[in-house]
Formats: structure tokens, C-alpha cells, sequence
């Protein structure tokens, strides 16, 4: 523990005496107390994380750095350095390296060990705690990728050929053992300059052995996605089959997005195979509708949405209520939003709000309350946050 | 005008949120306890009730309706109790059923308390399966060393000779085995299935030199104190 907030500020004193030149910083110190773990008695817990980044020129070289700590502990590290075409990133518990390809070959969702290195159009990414290093080149319009993990590679290519309408192809190709074209995923599209319209037909072969850090799809062995968007309506399909190549029916995918300019709507299904009088033998479905508003001082959305699945928490039948509001009053800011999901049998409840002070030359304090991610959690959490932001 | 059509659509809101599709179309669950499982694909019907018999709520599962999946040691099926009352809902996470344990039944029995059930958690139900068998407790108190629990009526107890003082803390959990499998039956208080750092925490709330640790199966409830 020592070493490391020894490392630290040498890493601080050593940018800072380099750094003579409009360096920057800004700070970010977060308390939070939380009293969700109340059963079968309460056990509040309290923490203390911040954040220090730092970015600084000298002689034609830019220099970043940005720390964060988690209690005591040091939770995070990137340092970037960069010099006309190169550049160098080293990363400690970071979110780092996706691809960005249409499929996305390596997506990454927690922090690694690392570093990254540029020079032009060439990048290398290799990952102490992954068993991942792969190389790209980024031009104008193509992509190459060819990875390395454990003892297999990955081969990625991509371009996009803009005519009057842009044509996209991808190929990834996921080499071990012999050669098989069972072992890659596909990708053609003929998309509209202003990806107003477009179609795109993707094709995953059964023997695809991809890691758990990407976002490439293989559930599906074909699958066709359209898509058309006037000013005011839009149409999309998703024509799918499973692993198998079959079942179309029962996973394809049909949605319309309206705009009436007071409000707008969606209405989706899924699957085709089964559809009754009554919502309950509806399969997978969902209308959405949504009205923004602006009055008394305050703006924000209302909305309601009633589907199968009804939410992402709650896997039956059912309708979300969907309320947030918006206000400032000088410098200081009120946020808040509710959430109402009545399901076939569960009813949840959550709340979020937040009060921003930003009256300081260069700072602001934030206070909130609850858990404001109502995707993946539907009742309220008893946690209340401080939050305390500074830069100069 | 523009504030007319807000105050309307607000109210509309409002009032749609108090009966909306789900009550007008009668789709929700009229008010009751119930069983869930994949036999009725995790959506109980009428037949799925739960029934007040001498003081409690029961439901009597036939095994042959119960889907069985290999797990972590032997074959494991699910359930959850759903009780529902007007505005309020309480949904038990999921409780497995150990297939190798039931020996030769052919019903399984569960049981519910509504009052002490608790949203989101196991607690409040359980059932003829958790019975069965041996219980092994480990905690701080042991060196995470698993013990046999003894049975003393319809519960489990294991009691450490410890000198414990008032505000000391100690985490520990149950399980079927010594070798903690299978995994889907290990419980924290809270949940079955309780993996790894998910375990019940228990503060002295007095001297003494020994601590009871006491699970009830028939409404999963587990809980320590200080003799």
C-alpha cells in the first residue's frame, strides 16, 4: 500500500516538473453512506473514492494522468503521453481498448491491467490481466485487427466503401486449428450516407470461438436488420434464426417509432408465432409512449410503456410509469425521476433525485439519493452520495 | 393551453398509474400466495395458491412436476413463493430443491409466512426438502470449518464454545456437505445458492460464552445469538 502511494507521487512530482506549461487539473472526492443492507438488521456502510486528473504540455508532448482511489486503496491509474504521431497510454483498472468495429470483436465492461501504444494509423494494445494483445490499423474508411489469446488469433477486417450509398462489409475470423469457414462472422450492408435507411445481413458460423470480452452476437446464425426513418416515422425489422439457422418466427423482431411533436411512440413485437385477442397471449411485445414537457420552470418526460417482457427486471406481462423532472433555480440545479413497474404479480417502486450546486468559480457539489440506474435496478436503494468536483 | 394539455396528461397519468392496462384488463394476480416454478412457467394460476392448513400456508408439489437440471452435486429444481396484496408484492428469490435428498418422496411440501416474508430474499418460506438430510455450519467463529448442525425438532442448531464479547462480529453460512455442494443449497440468511463472500453477519449483542447458530428450513430463517 505503502509502495503504491509512493509510486503515485512520484508519478504526481515527476508530471508536475516536467509539465511548466498551462498544466490543468481537476479533482473529484465522492462520500457515500449506504443504508440498503438492512436486513435482518441495518449494516450501513461508508466510503470515500476520488478522483485526480491532471493534463499538461511541454515542448510539443501532451501528458495526462488520472488517479483514482477507492478508500485508502488505489483503484485506477491511466497515464497517457503523446508526441505529433505517437502515443502512449498505460492503464491500471481501466476500461480500455474496444474496437469499435460495427460487430464489435473485444467490447470491454470492468477495468484491466495494460497499455496501449500508437504510432499513426497503428495501435497495440496488450492487457497484463487479460490474456489478450492485438494490433490494429485504423485508415480512413478500413480496419485491421489480428489478435492474440492464449493459443488462438483473431483476424478482423472492415471497410466501408462510400458511394452514394455507403456499402459496409466485416469479416472476423477466429483461427485455431485448421481452416474452416465455420469458424468467422460475416457482415454485408448497404446503408444510406445519413444511415436513414439501410440493410445489413450478418452470418455467424457454429464453430466461432470468441472471448467473453465482445459484442459479437453468435446466437443468431443468420440475421438480416433493416431499418427506414422518415421525419416523423421510422420502421425497423430484425429477421433472425437461431444457432441452428431455424426458427425465424419465433425470434425475428418488427418495430415502428412515431413522432407526433408532443409526443412520440414505439410499438415492437417478437416472434410471430403466437398472437391471441388479449395481451396475454401477445408473445413478446411492447408500446412505449413518451411525452416531453416544459412548464412551470421545470422540463422533463413523462412515459408509460406496457409490454412482455415489461422491464428488464421484471420478465413477465406488464406496464412501466416513468416521471423526471428538471429545474434550476440560479446555480443550483434539481433533478429527480420516479419509476412504477406493476408486472403480473411484482410491483416496484424506485426513486432517484439529485441537487447540483455549481456556484464556485471552479467547482461544484452534487448530493443524491437513491440508485439512478433503473435499468438494472427497480427499487429504491437507500444510499445518499456527496459528490464534490474541482479543476483549476 | 400549453399548460392545460401538461395538467391533463399529468392527471391522466396519474390516474392511469392507480388502474393502468395490467388492472383494467385484469392481468395481474388477484391477491393470495403462490407457488411459481417452470411447471407453470414461472407464472402461477389459480391452481398454484397456496392453502391457510393449521395455521400455515402450504402447497403440496408433486415431484414429478418438478423440472430437474444437473447442478453443482446431483439435480436441482426451483420454485419461489409470490405473495401478493393489494399495492404490495413480495417475491422470495428463487429456492432450489435437491433432487438426490428427497430419497423416495413424491411430494414436496412448501411452507410460507407471509408476515415474514421478505421481498427479494428467501426468507419466509421453505419447505419438506430442506428438512431432509444434513445441515453443516461454517463461520469466523470456526476457522470456516464446516460442522454438523444437530437437528432439534423441525430446526437445525450447532452451538461454539466461544468467549464472545458485546458488538463482536462474525460472518457464517449453511450448507449440505463438508465440501459446501451442492453449491445451489448453500444459504446466507438471505439467499440459497449464496456463493462465494455472500454470507449472514452476526453482531453480539452481549457477552457470553458460547454462540447458537439456528436454521428453520420450513421458513428458511437463519439466525445466531449469543448463549
Amino acid at each position: 500500500m505503502k509502495t503504491k502511494i509512493l509510486a503515485l507521487l512520484f508519478l504526481i512530482v515527476v508530471s508536475l516538473s516536467f509539465a511548466y506549461i498551462s498544466p490543468s487539473y481537476s479533482f473529484r472526492f465522492i462520500y457515500t453512506a449506504d443504508f440498503s443492507n438492512d436486513y435482518p438488521e441495518l449494516v450501513p456502510s461508508y466510503y470515500i473514492s476520488t478522483n485526480f486528473w491532471m493534463n499538461a504540455s511541454l515542448m510539443g508532448s501532451d501528458f495526462s494522468g488520472s488517479f483514482s482511489t477507492s478508500g485508502v486503496n488505489l483503484d485506477s491509474v491511466e497515464l497517457n503521453f503523446s508526441k505529433n504521431n505517437f502515443g502512449l497510454n498505460i492503464y491500471k483498472n481501466r476500461t480500455f481498448g474496444n474496437t469499435n468495429d460495427y460487430l464489435g470483436l473485444y467490447k470491454f465492461d470492468i477495468g484491466s491491467d495494460g497499455m496501449m501504444l500508437k504510432f499513426s494509423n497503428f495501435y497495440f494494445f496488450a492487457y497484463n490481466s487479460l490474456s489478450l494483445n492485438y494490433l490494429k490499423y485504423e485508415g480512413n474508411n478500413k480496419l485491421f485487427i489480428y489478435g492474440l489469446r492464449n493459443s488462438q488469433s483473431d483476424f478482423l477486417v472492415q471497410f466501408t466503401f462510400p458511394l452514394f450509398v455507403n456499402l459496409l462489409f466485416e469479416s472476423i475470423y477466429t483461427n485455431y486449428g485448421t481452416f474452416d469457414l465455420e469458424k468467422g462472422v460475416y457482415q454485408l450492408g448497404v446503408v444510406d450516407r445519413n444511415w436513414n435507411w439501410g440493410i445489413k445481413y450478418t452470418f455467424a458460423g457454429s464453430e466461432v470461438s470468441l472471448p467473453d470480452f465482445t459484442n459479437v452476437n453468435t446466437t443468431n446464425r443468420h440475421a438480416i436488420n433493416l431499418w427506414y426513418n422518415f421525419s416523423k416515422f421510422g420502421i425497423w425489422g430484425n429477421i433472425k434464426s437461431d444457432e441452428e439457422g431455424l426458427n425465424f418466427k419465433e425470434l425475428s423482431e418488427i418495430g415502428i417509432n412515431l413522432d407526433f411533436s408532443k409526443f412520440s411512440a414505439s410499438i415492437s413485437k417478437t416472434g410471430f408465432n403466437e398472437f391471441g385477442l388479449t395481451p396475454d397471449l401477445w408473445g413478446q411485445f411492447n408500446i412505449t409512449i413518451n411525452y416531453p414537457y416544459n412548464l412551470f420552470g421545470f422540463n422533463g418526460k413523462i412515459s408509460y410503456s406496457f409490454g412482455n417482457p415489461a422491464h428488464n427486471t421484471v420478465g413477465t406481462l406488464g406496464e412501466v410509469y416513468y416521471l423526471e423532472l428538471l429545474r434550476s433555480f440560479g446555480n443550483l440545479s434539481f433533478f429527480a425521476k420516479f419509476q412504477r413497474i406493476v408486472g403480473v404479480y411484482e410491483i416496484r417502486n424506485t426513486m432517484y433525485a439529485e441537487v447540483k450546486l455549481s456556484g464556485f468559480s471552479n467547482g461544484e457539489v452534487k448530493l443524491t439519493i437513491g440508485n439512478g440506474d433503473f435499468y438494472n435496478v427497480n427499487t429504491f436503494k437507500k444510499i445518499i452520495s456527496l459528490e464534490f468536483n474541482t479543476w483549476w | 393551453m400549453k399548460k392545460l394539455i401538461f395538467l391533463s396528461i399529468f392527471i391522466f397519468f396519474i390516474l392511469f398509474s392507480l388502474s393502468g392496462c395490467m388492472k383494467l384488463l385484469n392481468l395481474s394476480l388477484t391477491p393470495g400466495i403462490y407457488v411459481a416454478g417452470e411447471w407453470n412457467n414461472w407464472i402461477p394460476t389459480e391452481s398454484d395458491r397456496m392453502i391457510l392448513k393449521d395455521g400455515e400456508y402450504q402447497y403440496v408439489l408433486p415431484v414429478a412436476s418438478i423440472t430437474f437440471l444437473p447442478g453443482s452435486q446431483g439435480n436441482i429444481g426451483w420454485y419461489k413463493v409470490i405473495y401478493i396484496e393489494a399495492g404490495e408484492s413480495k417475491v422470495q428469490s428463487s429456492v432450489p430443491i435437491w433432487y438426490e435428498n428427497l430419497l423416495d418422496a413424491t411430494v414436496v411440501t412448501i411452507y410460507a409466512s407471509p408476515n415474514i416474508m421478505y421481498d427479494g430474499y428467501a426468507v419466509g418460506a421453505g419447505d419438506s426438502e430442506k428438512m431432509l438430510g444434513e445441515w453443516y455450519c461454517a463461520g469466523d467463529f470456526n476457522s470456516w470449518s464446516l460442522a454438523k448442525m444437530s437437528k432439534v425438532g423441525e430446526k437445525f442448531v450447532l452451538t461454539i464454545d466461544k468467549e464472545v464479547n458485546a458488538g463482536d462480529s462474525y460472518y457464517y453460512k449453511i450448507a449440505r456437505n463438508t465440501d459446501w455442494k451442492p453449491y445451489e443449497e448453500q444459504f446466507d440468511g438471505k439467499n440459497y445458492n449464496a456463493g462465494y463472500g455472500q454470507d449472514a453477519l452476526f453482531i453480539a449483542d452481549k457477552a457470553g460464552s458460547s454462540i447458537v447458530v439456528e436454521y428453520d428450513p420450513k421458513y428458511s430463517i437463519l439466525r445466531a445469538y449469543v448463549k
